[in-house]
């Protein structure tokens, strides 16, 4: 048994800062994890845990993360989506947004992408 | 290796309002640094002020530190993984400053305590009061002080203290009189010696470069790794056929009109045969005092916005896009123009670089059309037109003209952009972001995020001259040759 690789700045300074704005994170084999509240959607006023991979933060705050990662029971109208850094049952998923807003923190941008995205998915049956 | 040292404008005005007396004795500072280590260069970039408190100096015509400044400045500089500057002025002082005897011995004596505490050299600075010129050097030891070859300070009005034992001034040569007419001596003097990176050498880059190099500049970098094909015949201007049917590299092309267009005695082209992503194309481009950023991916515009503020190198941007109506009629161009620099706002706020696609290109995804089948997403249009190119590279030479010359005692103006359909040029409103994170790393040099992380393209990349020529073309490239030998032997 090895002890797991430290995680590197960039991934603390994107937990930090997701912490910082109120959505604690943590590590989860090559993923990092939050909860994020729907606003609109089939799971409005739900928590929904989903993530990024460690590998697309390693640029944070400088470039932000792509894809994001989802239990399989929940998915988009139209997406593209693959099995990368994901556990069986979960999937992660390209999503397109601009991240050009520099008058707010990083993670709240990002935060505000991911929850708009929350409005968007179908829930399937678990 | 070479040293320099840059500041910030804000930085500048600190130190200068501070050494600059109304009773017209001198001062002393002290300030930390960090290194930017470039392949051929290393530059002090100064970080922070450490003002003297009460009792910190003597000031009695000459002025001196107090040991307790000294161990107190370097102390905070090692907590933060710094270096110390400690500075001095010459209150009549003008041009670049050598040192004293008793300034020798006192630099010296600190330069030990420095290295000792910060694990670093000390950098000693002088300001002379008459002109405002910086002069440095670096105590690495005991002996003599490496002098820095710079000194500049990263502003809109961008300006550089230059050591002329290290770097002398060029003497006009007789093809620039119309060029040195237009801005005096002095300014001609400082232009020349700038050490100019021009990333990208396509239509807009390529152009960039040969005026550059007519405009008397001793050392311009090019930096692509793309060759020449048939299809960029129609926009890069001095390109040949021959080019295209050789696949000869960019690069090669470039220096073949720059030399061809130079105006000064020693002419320098620097080849780099690199992504500016890649972390020796990153290095390279840190030997030089000004960039142009003529690309248009997003993450190698992501790293020249990251060098413009955290290593202070000013990086001049910007483009032509066309846009088109459904039925592919002309619809209008756009071009834009704009100077990254403390002062101004960064490519993010000035909304030229979108954040999410420089992840999109770090993935590859950019280049996959699987991906982008899927996404929905357009493939860039690549529409370009050399008539309306030659815009773009103006306005980005004019940026170049106010950023060094400061027309009307102004620098570079913040973002332009110019609209072919009602010819209107708008000077575009943007501010810098309070959450930037570009600007948040200002002088943080090798301590910035790392965002050059592409693979060594060396590897990758096929040598053209190693592949032979097509019938025919080995005849036109020996003429090419001794006709360019021929020209040679008659300057």
């Amino acid at each position: 048994m090895s002890d797991p690789a430290e995680p590197s700045k960039a991934t603390l300074q994107f937990m930090t800062d997701m912490a910082d704005i109120g959505h604690p994170a943590t590590i989860d084999g090559d993923r990092i994890l939050y909860d994020v509240d729907a606003i609109g959607g089939p799971r409005v006023g739900q928590f929904i845990t989903t993530g990024v991979s460690i590998s697309e933060v390693q640029g944070w705050p400088l470039t932000p993360p792509h894809w994001i990662h989802l239990p399989e029971n929940i998915t988009f109208p139209g997406t593209n989506a693959d099995v990368t850094d994901c556990p069986p049952g979960w999937r992660r998923h390209s999503r397109d947004f601009s991240f050009t807003d520099m008058s707010v923190p990083p993670a709240l941008a990002w935060l505000r992408h991911v929850r708009g995205q929350m409005s968007m998915i179908i829930a399937l049956a678990a | 290796m070479s040293c320099s040292v840059v500041m910030t404008g804000a930085v500048d005005e600190q130190m200068r309002d501070h050494l600059i007396r109304t009773d017209g004795q001198e001062d002393v500072l002290a300030a930390t640094y960090q290194i930017s280590t470039g392949a051929s260069r290393t530059t002090a970039v100064i970080r922070r002020v450490i003002a003297p408190r009460d009792g910190d100096r003597l000031v009695h015509g000459n002025a001196s530190f107090t040991s307790g400044y000294v161990l107190r400045a370097a102390a905070e500089a090692r907590s933060r993984g710094e270096g110390l500057v400690l500075l001095h002025s010459h209150p009549k002082g003008r041009g670049w400053q050598s040192l004293s005897r008793p300034d020798r011995a006192t630099e010296i004596a600190y330069g030990r305590t420095a290295r000792g505490i910060t694990d670093l050299p000390l950098v000693g600075m002088t300001l002379a009061g008459y002109d405002a010129t910086w002069s440095a050097r670096f105590w690495t030891g005991d002996n003599e002080p490496d002098w820095a070859e710079s000194v500049r300070v990263a502003s809109p009005e961008f300006r550089i203290c230059w050591n002329n034992d290290l770097r002398p001034a060029p003497h006009p040569t007789a093809s620039q009189v119309r060029t040195v007419s237009s801005w005096g001596d002095a300014t001609q003097a400082s232009i020349a010696r700038t050490r100019v990176l021009v990333v990208g050498v396509g239509s807009v880059g390529l152009d960039v470069a040969q005026r550059l190099a007519a405009t008397g500049i001793e050392t311009i970098g090019v930096m692509d790794f793309d060759t020449v094909e048939a299809l960029n015949l129609d926009r890069m201007i001095g390109a040949t056929r021959l080019d295209a049917a050789l696949h000869r590299r960019k690069t090669d092309v470039a220096v073949r009109l720059m030399e061809s267009a130079a105006t000064a005695d020693n002419f320098t082209a620097v080849v780099h045969d690199l992504k500016i992503t890649e972390p020796d194309g990153l290095r390279s481009a840190l030997d030089y005092d000004i960039i142009f950023s003529c690309v248009d991916r997003p993450w190698p515009r992501a790293v020249l916005n990251q060098i413009a503020y955290a290593d202070l190198i000013p990086v001049i941007d910007g483009g032509v896009a066309i846009v088109t109506f459904d039925d592919g009629r002309l619809r209008s161009s756009i071009w834009r123009a704009h100077t990254l620099v403390p002062g101004r706002p960064c490519m993010v706020c000035n909304g030229q670089l979108d954040l999410a696609q420089v992840r999109l290109d770090q993935n590859g995804h950019l280049d996959d059309p699987v991906y982008i089948a899927r996404s929905g997403k357009e493939s860039p249009s690549g529409q370009n037109v050399a008539a309306l190119s030659a815009g773009a590279s103006a306005a980005l030479l004019a940026q170049f003209v106010s950023l060094l010359a400061h027309p009307g005692g102004l620098g570079a103006p913040g973002p332009l952009r110019f609209f072919l359909s009602t010819h209107h040029l708008e000077h575009i409103p943007a501010l810098s972001g309070t959450y930037c994170p570009y600007e948040a790393e200002t002088a943080r040099a090798d301590e910035r995020h790392n965002l050059a992380t592409a693979e060594s393209t060396k590897a990758q990349r096929a040598d053209p001259t190693t592949t032979p020529p097509a019938p025919g073309l080995e005849e036109a490239a020996r003429l090419e040759r001794a006709l360019a030998e021929a020209i040679k032997g008659l300057s």
